[in-house]
């Protein structure tokens, strides 16, 4: 059973943003909703940049789903997380338990009061019939069910992001990580991720340390 | 001595009744999903219900997001 995640190599990500855009033009969502945004740390540092693209991670234990007081997330068979916006309260909670702010709300109201929840879907669609009129204006296009992948991982012109199948995008990432060189026990964690990986390596190569 | 013995039963239960210990921690249990249901991906038009189908689908589609062995090495 595939077990859908998204993975974005940080060594590869160039801040395009075209994932951003992809998604916001697949989806035609609303203007002031992001799905999808890319991360900078260390921004304008020689060398120390590192980008990611962030977007709901599907979490195996969703905190959203643990404070949602109305109970509408639900995970697909193939691990994906979504949420019936009919039955959405637009409490925000969900948006406080999100590590990685993925959930979005759009501001309705003359006095700015929360509409329902807004988030990735993994190009999964929603509780409606799969492409349907009203399974698009809620949710977006569900693309999995066409057999293809998240949009904003077909349209990476680096293959920053990878999105699909956990065991498949390890494969991928294994794949890299031996290309790269190395014991391959620094191609994973929080130096590789935020500093000293590849940019440091190449740094020191040129002579600039 | 009657009343006495009631008055110091009753002072002695009053006086005791706040020695209980309440549990102060809450058990929360997770709620069940109560929206609509949804139908899987590969019951879809496109799949008809074959979930081998789709899977094999899925992993030939992320397998070409790597240009990995696409070309011979440099």
């Amino acid at each position: 059973m595939a077990r859908m995640k998204f993975l974005c190599d940080t060594e590869r990500c160039i801040e395009c943003n075209g994932c951003v855009t992809a998604c916001k033009n697949e989806h035609e969502v609303p203007w002031g909703i992001q799905r999808r945004r890319v991360v900078t740390i260390n921004d304008g540092v020689v060398g120390q940049e590192k980008s990611m693209s962030v977007a709901c991670m599907h979490c195996s234990d969703a905190p959203c789903m643990a404070v949602c007081p109305v109970d509408v997330f639900y995970r697909t068979e193939d691990g994906v997380v979504l949420h019936d916006k009919d039955a959405c309260i637009g409490c925000g909670y969900c948006f406080y338990a999100c590590p990685f702010g993925a959930p979005q709300f759009p501001q309705t109201g003359t006095f700015g009061q929360r509409g329902k929840m807004d988030k990735c879907t993994f190009c999964a669609g929603g509780p409606e019939a799969d492409g349907s009129d009203a399974e698009f204006e809620k949710y977006g296009k569900n693309r999995l069910a066409e057999g293809k992948l998240p949009m904003c991982a077909e349209m990476c012109s680096t293959k920053a992001l990878l999105g699909g199948d956990g065991t498949a995008l390890a494969d991928i990432f294994r794949e890299r990580v031996v290309r790269r060189g190395g014991s391959g026990a620094e191609m994973i964690g929080w130096n590789t991720a935020y500093g000293s990986g590849e940019q440091k390596r190449e740094r020191t190569r040129g002579g600039d340390k | 001595m009657n009343t006495m013995k009631t008055v110091l039963l009753i002072g002695a239960a009053m006086a005791l009744a706040a020695c209980s210990e309440v549990p102060q921690v809450t058990h929360y249990e997770a709620g069940s999903y109560s929206g609509k249901p949804d139908t899987r991906p590969w019951e879809s038009a496109t799949y008809g219900g074959d979930k081998a189908l789709w899977e094999s689908d899925m992993r030939a589609r992320a397998r070409k997001q790597t240009e990995i062995g696409r070309m011979p090495p440099g």
